[in-house]
């Protein structure tokens, strides 16, 4: 009983760590390589990262108020970055912009009235088989400065 | 022998922490919890499944964002309306800390945005006595306070300053996957930026621009409500989430006046224009500002 007690521990604080690991590193990677991409926007304070296979896809909803100038930035590992992209929808879940056509993770706008917007950010597969999937962190980033 | 096959684990567990890799697609499968769950998607579910599975990427307009825009629209700085930075050690119970730093967060906001140095070093300090209690320590872990005394009277640091700290604080929640108590401190400070708005507003003639701000709050709080959806089951948003039930409903029973979404290219920046417009009247910011005056005398209870 004692032992069977003492193991589930362990493999408690096994998976413990493991998962804090993974949180932690997109963290610090976000941290080095990406907020300063903000330049001279203010960030939101909001940490939207998580790590993302190839043939995932996530999206964050975000208000965004007019008045200001916003920065949004999508920010990830090499390993996925060339084949990442990110799609801005409306409330219709309309896209009224994509990545794609711009070649480009950053996008500056404004917003004639407040309203919500939806970030779709997709790794497309490439193809690699499932043991080997590249993967790696994202994080969406968004600054304000005022217009 | 047992012993030290403990300890061999515990071992692994923290080389782990520190050196895990990139690649490997069996860390997804130890830890769901960590990593985007795209299942729901690849059975077939609809958009509106897909959207819900990702409550983790809600994300929330800081309490700077909405005191700048505040300031914009003619705000003003107040001394009396903000909290009692000394209480901040007496909060007990998970609960009131998590509502308390929310509060205190924004309070330094304000503070920060309307150029009073004094009352946000008071409130950064209040802030991490409040963090500290609840194991937050990452924003303060490094020489934030030091370089928030020697900038206090350049307000751009001091909002870079501010920003760095909510972002320390929101990735350390969601790194142990606290997130329900992000979703508390979020909640509370959207609060008492609304208290602070409607406080400023002019009851009886509100002024136009800050009336805007604070009516646009309601798709904040649409926002807010998938995020309580999301948790509803949690015992810890059971108790809280009570508090800033009545403030969301009433955002959420005003209408909208949905346009078409444009898009164009002015001065090296897109500008989209169009989507919903919040409809209101004076008496809907009336019964906001009872509401959030209401909310916010009981989540600053001791």
């Amino acid at each position: 009983m004692r032992r069977t007690l003492k193991f589930t521990l362990a493999l408690i604080i096994l998976l413990t760590a493991a998962a804090h690991s993974a949180s932690a590193q997109c963290k610090n990677f976000t941290k080095k390589n990406c907020l300063s991409e903000l330049a001279d926007y203010t960030g939101n304070g909001q940490y939207n990262g998580a790590v993302m296979f190839e043939g995932e896809e996530a999206t964050l909803v975000q208000t965004f108020y007019s008045g200001k100038d916003y920065r949004l930035f999508v920010c990830s590992h090499p390993s996925i970055s060339d084949s990442l992209f990110f799609e801005i929808r409306d409330y219709r879940k309309t896209v009224i912009f994509s990545s794609k056509e711009k070649d480009s993770k950053t996008f500056d706008f404004s917003v004639e009235s407040t309203q919500q917007l939806f970030i779709r950010v997709a790794v497309p597969e490439m193809g690699t088989a499932n043991e080997l999937k590249k993967n790696g962190c994202v994080s969406i980033l968004v600054g304000f400065k005022e217009n | 022998m047992k012993n030290s096959i403990i300890v061999y684990l515990c071992l692994v567990g923290l080389f782990m922490h520190g050196c895990g890799g990139e690649s490997e697609k069996s860390a997804k499968e130890e830890n769901p919890a960590n990593f985007i769950d795209t299942s729901l998607i690849k059975d077939g579910m609809g958009d509106e499944m897909y959207d819900r599975a990702r409550t983790m990427f809600y994300s929330m307009p800081s309490p700077i964002e909405l005191q700048t825009m505040i300031e914009q629209a003619g705000g003003y700085f107040r001394a009396d309306l903000l909290h009692n930075p000394q209480t901040s050690s007496q909060y007990q119970t998970t609960e009131q800390q998590a509502m308390a730093l929310g509060v205190y967060g924004t309070d330094m906001s304000y503070s920060t945005v309307f150029n009073q140095q004094q009352e946000s070093l008071l409130f950064l300090a209040a802030s991490q006595r409040v963090s500290k209690k609840m194991g937050i320590h990452d924003p303060f872990n490094g020489n934030l306070i030091e370089r928030a005394n020697a900038n206090m009277s350049d307000k751009d640091s001091m909002l870079l300053i501010v920003s760095e700290l909510y972002w320390e604080l929101n990735s350390q929640l969601q790194e142990e996957n606290r997130n329900q108590l992000g979703l508390i401190v979020l909640a509370a400070g959207w609060l008492e930026g609304i208290y602070l708005g409607t406080q400023i507003m002019d009851s009886e003639n509100p002024q136009q621009e800050i009336s805007q701000v604070l009516i646009d709050q309601r798709f904040v709080a649409s926002q807010l409500n998938e995020m309580f959806i999301d948790y509803k089951e949690d015992s810890f948003i059971k108790a809280t989430e009570p508090f800033f039930r009545p403030l969301i409903d009433k955002f959420l029973s005003l209408k909208m006046d949905e346009q078409a979404t444009t898009i164009k290219e002015s001065g090296g920046k897109m500008v989209i224009g169009g989507a919903a417009k919040v409809l209101f009247g004076p008496g809907d910011l009336k019964e906001i500002k009872t509401l959030a005056s209401e909310a916010r005398a009981k989540i600053i209870m001791i």
